[in-house]
């Protein structure tokens, strides 16, 4: 999928669902320019605050 | 239309945030994918709450689930923090699979909100897609984490 392909498709989404367009913004940035054990030790406090926000 | 937005999300995800580091790391980015749709769900879950579309019963139930899957999605993480081998690592996403699978069973079928069950049900489908690449990558790639 080329540049103008993915940048098409993601406004055709941002119309029809921009909560699902915040979860691509969330996912890729989530993970750029981070070693995986920093990933890692993020999605620990992910899981915590989840398990947080339950009670 | 759902799921085809999930798929392309997940297409666009993946292409976007795709680094050919190994098998090891894609298990890492996927596993915060994990992490990252299961809050979302839950951010749903709270405004569907908040908007009045839940009742107080099918937000504690909903809530208790999240918390079994946030605790086994914990407990993946610390396997992959640890480098575990995979046979820990794939028998704790499926102690995670069976968690939202019990969640789609047991808290979303019986909701009385179309509304509030249609966007459940779709933002649980990709978690769901998620973990399904998690399990596709340790089967295929045989990942020693």
């Amino acid at each position: 999928m080329n540049a103008d392909a993915i940048l098409k498709t993601i406004q055709i989404i941002l119309t029809l669902e921009p909560a699902a367009f915040g979860l691509v913004e969330k996912l890729v940035q989530g993970v750029a320019g981070k070693s995986d054990a920093e990933i890692l030790a993020e999605d620990d406090a992910t899981w915590a605050l989840i398990v947080t926000n339950s009670k | 239309m759902k799921g085809a937005i999930v798929s392309a999300i997940l297409l666009i995800a993946l292409s976007l945030g795709g680094c050919p580091k190994g098998a090891y790391h894609d298990l890492v980015v996927v596993e915060h994918d994990a992490a990252a749709t299961v809050s979302s769900f839950q951010q749903a879950e709270k405004a569907a709450f908040a908007a009045g579309e839940l009742s107080a019963d099918e937000h504690a139930l909903i809530e208790s689930k999240l918390a079994v899957i946030a605790k086994a999605g914990a407990v993946l993480t610390h396997a992959l923090e640890a480098k575990a081998d995979a046979s820990t690592v794939s028998a704790d996403i499926n102690v995670v699979i069976a968690a939202v699978n019990d969640l789609n069973a047991n808290g979303l079928t019986g909701l009385k909100n179309p509304t509030a069950k249609a966007a459940l049900t779709a933002s649980l489908a990709a978690i769901q897609a998620v973990l399904q690449n998690i399990q596709t990558i340790v089967a295929t790639q045989k990942v020693s984490a």
